[in-house]
């Protein structure tokens, strides 16, 4: 990788780590809590305060490392060293998407090891869970992408509003495909076709944003 | 070697309410030029187009022979930016930001960083945020200077700082010069440090550069001229006057062309020229932004 | 040995910085504190100590060595000129330039050569006064 993408990687990360270690601990409890017993109402606070973690990362890793970069000047700094506004564009994607995918990936590997050691839990339910977690992950890359493109609040709570709505209505749609509510309740492990060709849609959303954001920063004309 | 550090020929770029009228500038290498313009007539998009935050619509820039904005990352290696719109990160202190740039730049000299923080009175551990106007602008340009950048680009370093730090501002920036491989753009609508420090002076305003020229010819060729005119004579005829107060038997101009030849020109119109004073560079600034409004070529 | 810089530049004073240096320098070397044949500190130091533009002492110096004060050789440094006539020589030229001033602004007055000549008495009278 470049030294100077990844200094700017590094610099993400070292500004934002206070913050990241809140995150990172309280998605450790949350994942503690999801030793319970399911029927236990532990369990669901955990799961709520999993997935309530998860969506204030969403918009406030896009206010504080984006957003707050044009807002608060240090933008111009940044850019006076010797970087292009592509290497920018890349480091700023891949610094927010690595501070996302900790908590995310924690939350992703809990929720597998949970639902497989558990006997009250079907098997099954892996997949959807798997592919509701790539949803929030989709979901913070469209916000990102907002935040990164418009360099304003408006336009990453406007995504959010937005990834909000999809994420309600991408829930309440794949409890009426078949295929997936039926391996839902199903000890059965492998994933069907129709939830691998949604993985597989939303792996090309995910890549679709990433590259136009890194398209659109490319052929802007002005940084500051 | 080239001999300029920075080349703008025929940049032009548009917006909405304001256009950068395809501008032409030099800036010799080893040189400082002072930047005057009033706020909104274009120095901080010259500076910008000549570092590549912001792309030309047209012409041609050269920044220590790179072609911008396409080779920016290569020139801003060599190039030391502060700008009074330009913030650190508030969270952070002034040591982290030191370690920051010293990662980037391999010139960054660790020595001269120190001493510049002990000149300029400033704690390395104190955070960004707890700093004034003035500690965060000499901690900008301690990290700008302590990896000893061939080019040195300022705008408005001066602006809002006390007599104190701005004298300490001002000395440092000599310094930077006792090494002649090195050039200093400075923008300012403060004629009083671009007429101390400065050895170019290039005037700007409504997106036009309208002087670009050696301070002390500058302040050689504009002069004030104290005359008594017999009544009735008119003076409009005469040659190289951009201003003229007035309307009776005293009067005065000011000239930009100002030679004992001009002077003889005059006499012999049948002027008595009692007194010739020289003209503070905000008066030059002043009264060449005024004739070229109205309209005059200077 | 070369000379540490003393100079002051005036910003109320009205004329320009490198005449202020020129009269300076001329002082200086007037006075035997500059001596002749001395090394002067270069265009670079002197503008760096000063706080002011290379070009506005280079102008100051190429002044001076033109009128044959100073010495500068490049790539060595800035020199007193040894030629021992000048410091008296330097006076003469500035007070027959203030003259030239004086016999301007008497015209300007008015004022006949008599009259011109009691007010110069006055003034040298005044002066011992003071002294």
């Amino acid at each position: 990788m470049n030294p100077m993408i990844k200094q700017l990687i590094r610099k993400d990360w070292q500004i934002n780590r206070n913050i990241m270690a809140i995150y990172i601990g309280v998605m450790l409890i949350a994942n503690v809590m999801l030793l319970a017993d399911p029927n236990n109402i532990v369990f669901g606070m955990g799961l709520i305060l999993i997935l309530t973690i998860l969506f204030i990362m969403c918009i406030h890793l896009t206010t504080s490392n984006v957003i707050s970069e044009y807002s608060q000047k240090t933008v111009t700094f940044i850019m006076s060293l010797p970087v292009s506004a592509r290497q920018y564009a890349i480091a700023k994607l891949a610094a927010n998407l690595s501070m996302f995918c900790v908590p995310w990936l924690m939350a992703l590997v809990s929720s597998w090891l949970i639902i497989l050691s558990s006997d009250s839990l079907p098997n099954g339910l892996t997949a959807l869970a798997t592919l509701g977690l790539v949803e929030i992950l989709l979901s913070y890359c469209l916000i990102m992408m907002m935040g990164i493109v418009t360099e304003s609040q408006h336009g990453a709570i406007g995504a959010m509003a937005i990834a909000n709505l999809g994420f309600q209505a991408f829930l309440w749609g794949m409890l009426k495909i078949p295929a997936i509510a039926q391996h839902r309740d199903s000890n059965e492990l492998a994933w069907n076709s129709t939830e691998l060709s949604i993985l597989a849609i939303q792996l090309v959303v995910i890549i679709g944003l990433l590259g136009t954001t890194l398209l659109i920063q490319q052929r802007k004309t002005n940084f500051i | 070697m080239n001999s300029h550090a920075v080349e703008l020929h025929n940049v032009g770029k548009d917006y909405k309410y304001f256009r950068l009228n395809d501008i032409s500038l030099n800036l010799p290498t080893g040189s400082i030029t002072g930047f005057i313009g009033v706020n909104g007539a274009g120095k901080s998009t010259t500076i910008r187009i000549l570092l590549g935050l912001v792309h030309q619509d047209r012409g041609s820039v050269q920044v220590l022979g790179q072609s911008m904005p396409d080779q920016q990352v290569l020139a801003k290696r060599e190039i030391g930016y502060v700008s009074e719109d330009m913030r650190l990160y508030p969270k952070a202190n002034l040591a982290w930001h030191m370690q920051f740039i010293q990662a980037i730049y391999p010139n960054w000299d660790q020595a001269y960083a120190e001493q510049l923080l002990k000149r300029f009175d400033l704690r390395a551990e104190q955070k960004i945020k707890g700093l004034s106007h003035g500690q965060r602008v000499k901690a900008t340009l301690l990290l700008a200077l302590a990896h000893r950048p061939k080019l040195l680009v300022l705008d408005e370093p001066t602006t809002g700082l006390d007599p104190v730090a701005r004298q300490e501002v001002l000395a440092a920036l000599m310094e930077v010069l006792a090494d002649e491989q090195r050039t200093i753009l400075f923008s300012s609508h403060n004629t009083l440090d671009v007429e101390q420090i400065s050895d170019h002076v290039a005037f700007i305003d409504q997106g036009s550069i309208i002087e670009s020229t050696s301070k002390e010819d500058l302040l050689d060729l504009w002069r004030r001229l104290r005359v008594r005119i017999t009544p009735g004579q008119s003076v409009s005829e005469l040659p190289h006057i951009v201003q003229q107060q007035g309307n009776g038997q005293l009067q005065s101009f000011i000239t930009n062309r100002y030679s004992p030849a001009l002077h003889q020109t005059y006499e012999q119109a049948g002027l008595e020229i009692q007194a010739i004073e020289y003209l503070t560079l905000e008066e030059i600034f002043v009264a060449s932004i005024q004739a070229r409004r109205e309209g005059k070529t200077l | 040995m070369s000379i540490h810089s003393d100079l002051i530049i005036s910003r109320t004073d009205g004329r320009p910085m490198y005449l202020q240096i020129i009269e300076q320098i001329k002082q200086r070397i007037a006075l035997g504190d500059w001596p002749a044949g001395s090394e002067i500190p270069s265009i670079r130091q002197l503008a760096i100590d000063l706080r002011i533009s290379v070009i506005t002492v280079k102008r100051a110096y190429f002044e001076l060595e033109h009128e044959g004060i100073i010495v500068i050789q490049h790539g060595k440094g800035s020199f007193v000129a040894t030629n021992t006539q000048l410091s008296r020589q330097v006076w003469e030229d500035e007070l027959n330039s203030y003259l030239e001033q004086v016999a301007r602004l008497a015209a300007l007055l008015g004022l006949s050569n008599e009259q011109l000549i009691q007010r110069l008495h006055a003034a040298a009278s005044h002066k011992q006064e003071l002294l």
